[in-house]
């Protein structure tokens, strides 16, 4: 099982938007209709979709199976695919000098060495399989609040736009900042809150006589 | 909204600043905290990431041993430093979370979940709903004690009370490293 796997790291979203409590059919509808739909044999980049809750492969997206508990479960998955520079720039070499010898040539022209080179990069990235990577995720409709299983940026913002382009609806990180602005805004606290500055707290102690401890 | 945006993102040190409060209050007061879902109990237990406000700064990682009681930890503090990641343990009756929380975006990670109660584990419950909602439960319960700092951090009584109170415990703790690294 993807989602709720080993100890839980989280980032938290607020879900908004026009119709931000959908029912479990419809959000299975939708996520059939972006599921993961795999790479292209020498694609280079990255490739996202959704999957459900059990396993890379799991493209089962009956919503019985998704609920659980209070929560609607499923997965983002990603592939990605790039060359690795050392290994381009290795064979490269060694295509140079073959061309050079096979051709009789001192050196080989700019746009040769262009040429070899984007010719081997398509070889070298069907040879290469995608890495594979599936994030959980669990969304608490009623309560409006979701929790994918990644806090990195690169995910996270894969996540936002496909959740986004998939429901139709905002979903915004759990930000201490905007928490704050609203704390403040709703307990009237906004001046106060313009006013903060981070807490000096070695020159609190300072002004106190201390000193620190070599 | 760009505007309202860059001034909530310019004071997402509020959340830097619960840290080193949450171990203050865990190491001054017990570290108990009435919320709305109930008592919640806290101790700071391992793993500190101390880091100064300038990202170019010095950082200091302690980990084993009670860091939060050792004269490097002190040191640091005295030093401006400020908790930017640590594992804590909390408690809401005979049911405990580990975690780590960090400190830029409170987020919530390696989060070992309350064991179900005896006996349970063969029932008809579904555990990972279970585990889920514990999840979402200590977001909750982290979401909680952060309003709480904030009703205190914006009030006159920050400056006023909390502040001398927190270069207290600075003092406080520097004396005892001072008397440790002297013995």
């Amino acid at each position: 099982m993807l989602v709720g796997k080993g100890a839980l790291t989280t980032r938290c979203f607020r879900v908004s938007g026009k119709n931000p409590t959908p029912k479990p059919e419809k959000i299975a509808e939708r996520l059939e209709q972006l599921a993961f739909a795999g790479m292209g044999e020498a694609e280079e980049g990255a490739v996202a979709g959704w999957i459900g809750p059990e396993h890379l492969f799991d493209g089962d997206f009956e919503p019985t199976r998704l609920v659980r508990g209070r929560y609607f479960t499923f997965a983002l998955r990603v592939d990605t695919r790039k060359v690795p520079g050392g290994l381009l720039a290795a064979h490269l070499a060694v295509e140079v000098a073959a061309t050079k010898e096979a051709e009789g040539l001192e050196h080989l022209s700019a746009s040769r060495r262009r040429q070899l080179k984007a010719d081997l990069k398509r070889r070298l990235l069907t040879e290469l399989p995608p890495v594979q990577r599936a994030y959980g995720v669990f969304w608490n409709v009623h309560s409006r609040r979701l929790f994918l299983q990644s806090t990195s940026k690169a995910v996270v913002e894969q996540f936002t736009a496909l959740f986004e382009r998939t429901f139709d609806l905002e979903v915004a990180p759990h930000a201490p900042g905007v928490t704050a602005a609203e704390w403040a805004r709703e307990h009237g606290a906004l001046d106060a809150l313009k006013d903060a500055r981070p807490l000096l707290l070695g020159t609190a102690a300072r002004n106190g006589d201390l000193a620190a401890v070599g | 909204m760009a505007e309202d945006l860059a001034f909530a993102a310019e004071r997402s040190f509020l959340a830097t600043e619960l840290l080193t409060w949450l171990w203050f209050r865990c190491e001054v007061e017990g570290g108990e905290f009435d919320l709305d879902g109930g008592q919640v109990a806290l101790v700071v237990e391992d793993g500190l990431s101390l880091a100064s406000w300038d990202d170019d700064g010095p950082r200091a990682s302690l980990r084993g041993g009670t860091p939060t009681l050792r004269p490097e930890a002190a040191n640091a503090l005295g030093g401006g430093l400020v908790l930017r990641r640590a594992r804590f343990v909390a408690a809401r009756g005979d049911r405990e979370w580990h975690f780590a929380l960090d400190g830029d975006t409170l987020d919530l990670l390696g989060v070992k979940v309350p064991e179900p109660p005896e006996g349970e584990e063969d029932d008809a419950v579904d555990a990972l709903a279970e585990k889920l909602a514990a999840g979402e439960e200590l977001r909750g319960i982290v979401d909680a004690l952060y309003a709480q700092f904030l009703e205190l951090r914006l009030s006159k009584d920050w400056d006023a009370i909390e502040v001398p109170r927190l270069a207290d415990w600075v003092k406080a703790k520097l004396d005892r490293a001072w008397q440790t690294v002297g013995a």
